[in-house]
């Protein structure tokens, strides 16, 4: 076998691996760098796969609602021949782990794979490398017409309650959409307060979005805070010109602050308020009114998804 | 939550001296869904001790799981009214680490419901986090309405004790119908790899049906003995769910062992429903396609014999486009995949 390594940036999509915005673990802000809502994708014709990673400072805290596969393990997904995605396997070590397998005990599998590798959220991802059958090739996906959305926002898009990153929304749409997903999500329950801190500098980052999803309230998030973000984050973010969806909110509280941008002509704004259709099946979707699960993050997308239809029909 | 070094350390959310505390390990009227039926204590054993000497015999994959899940309450519900506003939880447990496919508030979680007549309200849930294992909780409750509480999935419970106001009544809460619904399985059917406790298929279908429910469900272990058979024949249940697949060593063991295990559960209950499950098998892998094919032979002599069986074939309940949202690693579910096959077993079992 002959191992490449993956943390090159032509492998890694939507990843903020290698940026420069702390991540917040909620009680503490980690100066270092980790891979959340980032994937690594490529294409082999190998036959036999072995993925090695080792991750470094895992946080433990009061994480009962999020596996540690999530936390500071690694998911990897194949594409079929019918451009269905089968997960292989969800792993985690405690520093370094590998995860083999080999296409003949798949079924229906193209001769060239296409690989996903869904990264932590919590750990840094200090190495990680892929080994493939010495005649075979590694190759790039094209990025080029892939469509690029911003998920920003706090703790249920930064994937705390999925069992697996996998199962974050936000890795779920880029892997069935096949679109780039830029996660910059905060770990924080004033998550508007910390994107304002942030915000020019991501401004600054990211030239273009087609859509933005933005996670605009959480059930702990302070009322004045709010009040005092909400304007200015929309603000700056109009200068993407693309539509925004602002989900996760209670429709009179969010209500009067999207009037005002209308009024300003800003980016096209929409309301989706998710909270109604989670506490209707919250048996199903939620932990607590704080807290969603896999399930929610599943129903997000399949909103997402429907709205983008949508969406692209009105603008 | 308050992380505790020791069982007997004081709270420091309420005043102790206004509790009184119970040890419920010593009241098994509160406990629900264990198979030793007699004794002064609770005994969350899933077992005889003859059946477990014989998993143990088997290969050391399954000696290490079983001698880690055997006696773990999955499935097993605290249910009680209380006349107190405050419960106190004090709880041991056996494990402090996760496991790589699941939440702790699975493995480890206390899953708390407040019932109304038959209807199920989730209140909260509950457990320690990563390193730990020994912790007290506080839930305020409504004088006379019922909790049910789902109990870890992946943990075995050394010690349980409930505090409730001083003066106040403790009382068990029986189901209206006694007969429970079996569940014998795999990993998944223990409860892998729901987000929390409650949200298992065995636990699901109890809460729809508001009826009890054995979970003898053990990671690995589901071999489909004949000693098994008898366990199950000699249980008064009113439906059976066999979900016994992959586990087996290896196809031919399958085909030797799985119209046998059914044939005998059938010969005790000659008349409930019973109900075969395929494998869950959602990354496509080829090894398990015969194992469905034994299945389906199985319920078709079952059938033409005119017995009153029922086999759900688990990829056909989810369209192949979702098959990466159902499992989080192609094979354990989310609750996503947890409550399509409940309501199956459900829309079957309110068939009858």
């Amino acid at each position: 076998m002959k191992f490449y390594n993956l943390k090159d940036p032509i492998y890694i999509f939507g990843s903020t691996i290698n940026h420069i915005i702390p991540y917040y673990s909620g009680f503490t802000e980690n100066s270092t760098c980790n891979p959340v809502g980032g994937q690594i994708r490529f294409c082999s014709n190998s036959f036999n796969f072995s993925i090695r990673y080792t991750v470094s400072a895992s946080p433990i805290g009061n994480f009962q609602n999020t596996g540690i596969s999530t936390r500071s393990g690694i998911t990897v997904l194949i594409k079929n021949n019918k451009a269905q995605w089968r997960i292989v396997d969800c792993v985690y070590a405690k520093e370094s782990g590998e995860l083999s397998f080999c296409k003949s005990k798949y079924d229906n599998l193209p001769a060239v794979l296409e690989i996903m590798i869904c990264l932590p959220i919590f750990s840094n991802l200090s190495d990680i490398q892929v080994g493939i059958d010495d005649e075979c090739m590694l190759e790039v996906i094209e990025r080029k017409n892939m469509m690029k959305i911003l998920v920003l926002g706090g703790v249920s898009s930064y994937g705390i309650g999925c069992t697996s990153s996998s199962m974050m929304f936000s890795n779920i749409i880029a892997r069935k959409l096949n679109c780039i997903v830029y996660n910059i999500s905060f770990n924080n329950n004033q998550h508007l307060e910390v994107i304002t801190q942030h915000i020019d500098r991501i401004v600054d980052m990211y030239n273009e979005f087609d859509v933005i999803l933005f996670e605009a309230d959480y059930e702990r998030q302070k009322p004045e805070i709010v009040q005092n973000s909400l304007n200015n984050i929309l603000q700056k973010l109009s200068v993407y010109k693309c539509p925004i969806v602002m989900w996760n909110i209670e429709k009179d509280k969010i209500y009067k602050y999207v009037v005002d941008n209308k009024q300003k002509s800003l980016s096209p704004v929409f309301l989706m308020p998710i909270k109604e259709v989670f506490e209707k099946e919250s048996d199903l979707c939620c932990f607590s009114k704080n807290f969603i699960n896999d399930t929610a993050n599943i129903l997000l997308y399949k909103m997402f998804s429907k709205f983008f239809d949508k969406i692209t029909k009105e603008c | 939550m308050q992380y505790l070094k020791h069982m007997s350390e004081r709270v420091n959310f309420v005043d102790e001296n206004d509790f009184e505390y119970i040890n419920i390990l010593n009241r098994p009227e509160f406990i629900y869904g264990t198979t030793a039926i007699s004794g002064k204590s609770v005994d969350f054993y899933k077992y005889t001790a003859r059946i477990s000497e014989e998993i143990l015999d088997m290969n050391e994959r399954t000696r290490i799981d079983f001698q880690n899940q055997s006696s773990a309450s999955s499935g097993c519900r605290l249910r009680f009214i209380t006349s107190s506003h405050k419960v106190v939880f004090k709880v041991s447990l056996k494990r402090e680490w996760d496991y790589s496919k699941m939440t702790l508030w699975n493995s480890s979680g206390f899953d708390v419901y407040e019932i109304n007549g038959e209807e199920y309200k989730h209140r909260t849930v509950f457990g320690p986090k990563t390193g730990q294992k020994m912790f007290a909780e506080i839930l305020s409750t409504s004088p006379g309405k019922g909790y049910c509480i789902f109990l870890p999935n992946y943990n075995v419970i050394n010690e349980l004790y409930i505090g409730i106001e001083k003066g106040s009544q403790l009382l068990p809460f029986p189901y209206k119908h006694a007969l429970p619904i079996i569940f014998y399985g795999n990993s998944i059917t223990q409860g892998a790899s729901a987000s929390r406790s409650g949200n298992s298929t065995c636990n699901i279908v109890s809460r729809q049906l508001n009826s009890d429910v054995v979970n003898l469900s053990t990671s690995s272990s589901c071999k489909g003995q004949q000693s098994v058979a008898i366990l199950i024949g000699r249980i008064n249940s009113k439906a059976i769910v066999i979900d016994y697949t992959r586990n087996a060593y290896d196809i031919k063991s399958f085909k030797e062992t799985y119209e046998r295990f059914y044939n005998k559960v059938r010969y005790y209950h000659p008349h409930i429903p019973i109900i075969l499950m395929t494998t869950s098998n959602f990354h496509d892998w080829k090894g398990y396609y015969g194992y469905d094919d034994v299945d389906k032979e199985t319920y078709a002599k079952a059938i033409i014999r005119k017995e009153n069986t029922y086999l759900i074939n688990q990829r056909d309940l989810f369209n192949g486009d979702d098959y990466d949202l159902v499992a989080v690693d192609g094979i354990h579910y989310t609750d996503y995949g947890m409550y399509k096959i409940a309501k199956e077993i459900v829309r079957i079992l309110k068939e009858q």
